[in-house]
């Protein structure tokens, strides 16, 4: 008898053996009403309050919130607005009394997070405790994406009471947040970012400060990209919160691999073992990567190694000599042969590789620049006179931050082929791609699941060790 | 025996119906119960032994589901939060009464002689509990029943994915004996 017939009679047999009791479960746990339905009930008899948590809770301070609040339908000017951004983007427009005239969402999130609650007459708090639960109930909001932008247009009289009420009710909710609060004010550039991007104006004013900050240093259209968690992340790397925008708590980074782990990787890349007392460690983005960048001083070298944040890898090498280097000089082939042993490329590519060099004089010292694409990566390498490499970098081209799609297939395809009973499965073969980035015992992993023939296949790899594995059965 | 037709409930369709419950989505908690059922009833039975205490385990689930499911965040793997709970509700019970209600195998077999499993199906479902160890049994009822990939077993029960695995051949290798012993 198969091992499948088994499992079947298995599963069958204890569900055939299984009471219905459904009617018994269907009796404790009324469907949960949305705020519309909701809103049509007279009382909260039969409503289990204290047991439905968060989405009851949401529901019945909606509803009835309002009315204890004292539910206004009169004043319909607008005297401010509220932005909240996390990644769903949505505005609430208050009267003078900080009652709600109207909510938008800003993005398609948004607009799944308004739903069919009607905010309309209901106190701003009401509002924004609501929509911040529904964030958080929906993992928009979570420990390991903390931060929202509170972005908020009133006369600067109004401002603080309004900031003040929002960021309460934030809390209240969600207490783990981290909440970037600014004024909007002069919005000329950042409604035109908006415009061109289809952002918030609030999100567009916060990516202005960051591109005046550091001229030149990020793209707006990669900024624009980012989420509000990443971008509280960038402030703090830049250390602009508290001061250019105000900020409390701090974006948390659990996406990532977290600032210990890039460190061990930034010592590992120089071989050094303990980690130095000097060693600084800040997040930032670079080249539409997040990325941790690790300060250190080691020898008589400084260094600032760029760490890919989702993978671990080393992006970027930087170091400064801290007193003259002294040595053999080292001619531009030799610069260009230590470049290619050091991107590992083997002697019989080397031939057919275009290798750019250039060679140039800083203050008399000599300096070699030296670069290349092999393995779909650009290498860019600088050398010292005396074949010191001062700066390295490899970077894929396309790539967002993670191994690209491409490359974790290509991988997934060598690593199966290598098990005899699957040597003849091709890329061009495979059907039904799942690729997602995951998260173990706070490690990386690409969970992937993929068809071929009538097998359904389900693998892990690991970014950072290259550890493979893959599960392999017959898709009924 | 019954046909064998048993659909294994998928991450996604699981995911959809802990969702639906917390957003209020009509039919959603019956959904959830279809997929889930089978697994929890059995998951319950095999920790308590006991076809009473497994069916209010398995009651008591489903409205702790419910419960939780406006703070459900998934993590890939819904049947094992499912089952968790369960097997947390096994142990509440455990330790309200310092024991489970063991039952004879004449007394189980009398007690699923109550419900829909034919003779074949009793015996099978007796000789998990009986025939086969604890992580045996809740390896067979996590991956047959359940549908939990062997790497979601070995995380949940904090084993190497190979012991899972050899573990899960094992228990294989015994109810494939009974069971052609039976067809004899």
């Amino acid at each position: 008898m198969k091992n499948k017939k088994i499992e079947n009679k298995v599963a069958q047999s204890f569900s055939d053996a299984k009471p219905d009791v459904y009617d018994a479960v269907s009796a404790q746990c009324p469907t949960r009403a949305s705020a519309s339905t909701a809103a049509k009930r007279s009382s909260v008899g039969g409503w289990r309050i204290a047991t439905c948590a968060l989405a009851a809770i949401l529901v019945v301070a909606i509803v009835f919130g309002g009315v204890a609040l004292g539910l206004r339908g009169g004043s319909t000017a607008v005297a401010a607005t509220v932005t909240l951004d996390v990644n769903p983007s949505i505005s609430v427009s208050v009267d003078k009394n900080n009652y709600v005239v109207g909510v938008e969402a800003l993005n398609m999130d948004g607009e799944k997070i308004i739903g069919d609650m009607d905010f309309k007459g209901s106190h701003i708090g009401v509002a924004v405790y609501a929509l911040i639960g529904k964030m958080v109930v929906n993992g928009k909001l979570s420990l390991d994406a903390n931060s929202i932008l509170v972005s908020i247009e009133a006369a600067q009289s109004d401002y603080d009471a309004l900031l003040d009420i929002v960021s309460n009710e934030i809390e209240y909710m969600f207490g783990d947040a981290s909440i970037v609060s600014q004024r909007l004010d002069d919005t000329a550039r950042a409604r035109e970012l908006s415009e061109k991007y289809g952002i918030s104006v609030g999100k567009a004013q916060l990516i202005v400060k960051i591109l005046d900050k550091v001229p030149g240093k990020y793209a707006e259209e990669q900024l624009v990209s980012l989420k509000i968690n990443e971008l509280n992340l960038i402030l703090d790397g830049l250390g602009m919160a508290g001061e250019e925008v105000a900020q409390t708590g701090s974006a948390n980074d659990g996406k990532y691999i977290g600032r210990e782990a890039a460190i061990a990787a930034a010592l590992a890349t120089v071989s050094v073992g303990q980690p130095p007392a000097n060693v600084r460690c800040k997040m930032d983005f670079e080249d539409g990567a997040m990325i941790y960048e690790v300060e250190f001083v080691h020898g008589d070298w400084e260094y600032e190694i760029g760490i890919d944040a989702l993978t671990g890898e080393t992006l970027s090498y930087e170091r400064e000599p801290l007193t003259k280097v002294q040595g053999t000089p080292v001619s531009q082939e030799e610069a260009k042969a230590k470049a290619l042993e050091l991107a590992q490329v083997p002697q019989e590519d080397r031939a057919n590789l275009t290798v750019h060099a250039q060679t140039k004089t800083d203050d008399g010292e000599t300096e070699y620049e030296i670069n290349f694409v092999y393995n779909g990566y650009a290498y860019e390498f600088e050398l010292d006179g005396f074949g010191n490499v001062r700066a390295a970098s490899k970077r894929q081209p396309s790539a967002t931050g993670t191994l690209g799609y491409d490359d974790v297939k290509q991988r997934v395809v060598e690593e199966v082929t290598k098990n005899s009973r699957f040597t003849s499965l091709k890329l061009s073969e495979i059907r039904d791609w799942e690729i997602e980035l995951d998260y173990e015992r706070g490690n990386k992993v690409y969970d992937i699941e993929f068809k071929w023939n009538n097998y359904e296949f389900d693998c892990k790899l690991d970014p950072n060790t290259g550890a493979f594995t893959f599960e392999a059965e017959i898709d009924d | 025996m019954s046909s064998e037709n048993y659909i294994r409930p998928r991450r996604r369709e699981l995911d959809n119906a802990i969702y639906g419950i917390a957003n209020g989505e009509e039919g959603s908690l019956k959904v959830l119960y279809n997929l889930s059922g089978s697994a929890i009833y059995a998951y319950a039975l095999t920790l308590t032994g006991n076809v009473y205490d497994a069916e209010d385990v398995m009651q008591e689930t489903f409205v702790k589901i419910y419960d939780a499911s406006p703070n459900y965040v998934s993590r890939g793997n819904p049947m094992g939060w499912i089952l968790r709970i369960a097997k947390n509700l096994c142990f509440d019970k455990f330790r309200a009464r310092s024991r489970f209600e063991t039952v004879s195998d004449e007394q189980l077999e009398r007690q699923l002689a109550t419900t829909n499993a034919d003779a074949e199906e009793r015996l099978l479902i007796r000789s998990c509990l009986d025939k086969l160890d604890e992580d045996e049994r809740a390896i067979v009822v996590m991956h047959a029943v359940g549908g939990m990939r062997h790497r979601e077993i070995a995380s949940e029960r904090k084993i190497p994915l190979n012991t899972t695995l050899s573990k899960y051949k094992r228990a294989l290798v015994k109810l494939r004996k009974i069971l052609e012993g039976e067809e004899k």
